[in-house]
């Protein structure tokens, strides 16, 4: 399967007579979005703003982040299941992304909100979001609405508008085209036969409202786990169900870009042999639990691999599945790396996943979800600041008088991103 | 609802559901209350940390037991393994200082249910007509 990425840089955000992209610049015309989500009686009304980075601007509560993306060239659209039709599969062809651009949704859907997105100032640093410009829809539902259906309506809102922002750029030249390419499992090289097996354990959340993933539309609390091409997660065959925990809940732009897979890519043929990537849940049922840790070591056994990289979404429940999966494997002959953030306290020195087993004995951290961050005030307010106090990892007196914020680092969009996407790092060498 | 079944919770939307052992107090006071059951011969079918919601937000919790299919108390040394990690993973967290308005607070039991539902109704704990009207709201 091969996929071209053809990535049109977008190095600004402005509002213009029409939504275009010139001279790597996003122009965004507000009618043409309010009327391409007016069609949805779900809401009240939406609202649409920029963000750019460096501004002094707060996003919040922020729900999901997506790329926009579209196909160019072969089957289907992005984002299948939702924008783009089920017939025949995504990750072949070309497909157009505007790096440097997001899209933003903001609502209350709950009574705690997640999370912050400041486009400047020190949380601005925790956020991969405050350094793309960004295209903010506030979500307004109408009364009557039952939650899980503004919950959906909030998901597909942002992926209609991230895929009609792309479609935009389809005459622009691309700045970068990046291929990804990997052969059919059983027809590959001798060479690349000498290389050690690795595949890509992928766990989606998927416990209910706010806390779900959907794989080519289909909700992934109702799948077994299976085999899926990294390509087709390029093309958003994975869409996050929004969130409430803004630090580790893997939105769809980062399961657009998800650093795993291209980690696992550039090594590909040099290193190791990079087999694919089996998609699995973290359901609340023990018994669903036990089911599909078995079963995924069952495909990656299936698979000969040597060795699986591993990643968790969320904290508590799932480090269970974490750790199923985990010792599993390694008792399947089949070494591992675990990638997981941490609750360890304000301080660090308590216990941080719910779960442990000596046979996880090569975890990659991406940080600790709870030190205490300030957040001064900011000059604009994209969204509904008054939640700051409800929000996980907020407490009272989190919003000060002066609209500064004292909250645990997991209140901030992707601060602690379980693939690895995230802003800090540090390495030994 | 088979009587083999038990929940525990401090969720006061729970409360009403058959064969509910009602807690009043914290999330902490329904995991000691599943572990003495556990302990009976019970084992839990539900994680206790059903969302992802950190321990120090968290106010409400429901956890399904079923009757161990052995006769006699012997303990389910899985289900203990998790109850004590949870428990550990909790008391850990600073529990907030936060003061949640009704609203929130019927937010969160909301989402509590919604979290459990499924699994009441996966194990015909209620029916999946039940599980609907629940679902909207009703």
């Amino acid at each position: 399967m091969r996929l071209e990425l053809h990535k049109v840089k977008i190095n600004d955000i402005k509002w213009g007579n029409t939504t275009k992209v010139e001279d790597k610049v996003l122009y965004i015309n507000q009618e043409e979005i309010s009327s391409l989500l007016s069609k949805d009686d779900r809401f009240e009304c939406v609202e649409v703003d920029l963000a750019r980075p460096g501004e002094k601007v707060r996003i919040v509560p922020v729900k999901d982040v997506i790329e926009p993306r579209c196909k160019i060239e072969g089957e289907g659209d992005v984002f299948p299941g939702f924008i783009g039709d089920v017939e025949g599969t995504v990750g072949e062809g070309k497909t157009l992304a505007l790096t440097g651009a997001a899209v933003v949704t903001c609502g209350k859907i709950m009574g705690f909100q997640e999370g912050i997105i400041d486009m400047s100032g020190p949380g601005a640093d925790y956020t991969p979001f405050s350094k793309t410009n960004n295209v903010v829809l506030v979500f307004t539902p109408r009364a009557d609405i039952e939650r899980h259906d503004y919950e959906a309506a909030c998901r597909v809102a942002g992926l209609k508008v991230a895929h009609f922002l792309a479609t935009k750029a389809k005459d622009v030249s691309p700045d970068e085209v990046s291929l990804y390419e990997l052969e059919e499992i059983t027809k590959r090289s001798k060479e690349l036969e000498k290389l050690p097996k690795v595949a890509y354990i992928y766990m989606l959340q998927s416990q209910g409202l706010l806390h779900d993933t959907y794989v080519y539309g289909v909700d992934a609390k109702k799948i077994l786990p299976t085999l899926i091409h990294p390509n087709e997660v390029f093309d958003g065959a994975i869409v996050s169900g929004n969130c409430v925990s803004a630090c580790d809940k893997n939105s769809t732009y980062v399961h657009q870009n998800n650093p795993v897979i291209e980690a696992l890519y550039k090594r590909h043929g040099e290193e190791i042999n990079f087999i694919g990537c089996i998609i699995t849940n973290e359901n609340v049922t023990l018994e669903d639990k036990k089911r599909n840790s078995s079963y995924t070591v069952k495909l990656a056994r299936m698979l000969g691999v040597d060795g699986v990289i591993i990643t968790e979404e969320g904290f508590g429940n799932p480090d269970t599945d974490l750790i199923m999966n985990c010792k599993k494997a390694e008792l399947a002959g089949i070494k591992t790396v675990l990638i997981t953030d941490e609750y360890a306290g304000r301080d660090g020195a308590s216990q941080s996943l719910a779960d442990a087993s000596p046979e996880a004995n090569a975890v990659v951290s991406v940080g600790n979800a709870n030190p205490i961050v300030k957040l001064p005030p900011m000059e604009r307010v994209i969204g509904f600041s008054e939640y700051v106090d409800i929000i996980a990892g907020g407490f009272s007196g989190s919003l000060k008088d002066d609209g500064s914020i004292e909250v645990e680092l997991q209140a901030i969009t992707g601060a602690t991103n379980e693939l690895g996407f995230t802003c800090f790092s540090a390495e030994t060498r | 609802m088979s009587s083999s079944y038990y929940l525990i919770s401090n969720n006061p939307r729970i409360r009403t559901l058959p064969r509910c052992i009602y807690v009043e107090g914290s999330i902490l006071d329904v995991l000691v209350a599943a572990r003495d059951k556990v302990h009976v011969g019970y084992k839990i079918l539900s994680h206790p940390l059903s969302g992802n919601i950190a321990p120090s937000m968290r106010i409400f919790m429901t956890i399904i037991l079923a009757q161990s299919p052995c006769e006699g108390h012997f303990t389910d040394i899985e289900s203990l393994n998790v109850i004590e990690s949870t428990l550990e993973f909790c008391k850990d967290q600073s529990l907030s200082s936060i003061k949640l308005d009704q609203k929130v607070l019927e937010d969160m039991q909301y989402l509590d249910e919604q979290l459990i539902m499924p699994v009441l109704c996966r194990y015909g704990i209620v029916s999946k007509q039940e599980v609907c009207l629940i679902d909207r709201g009703k």
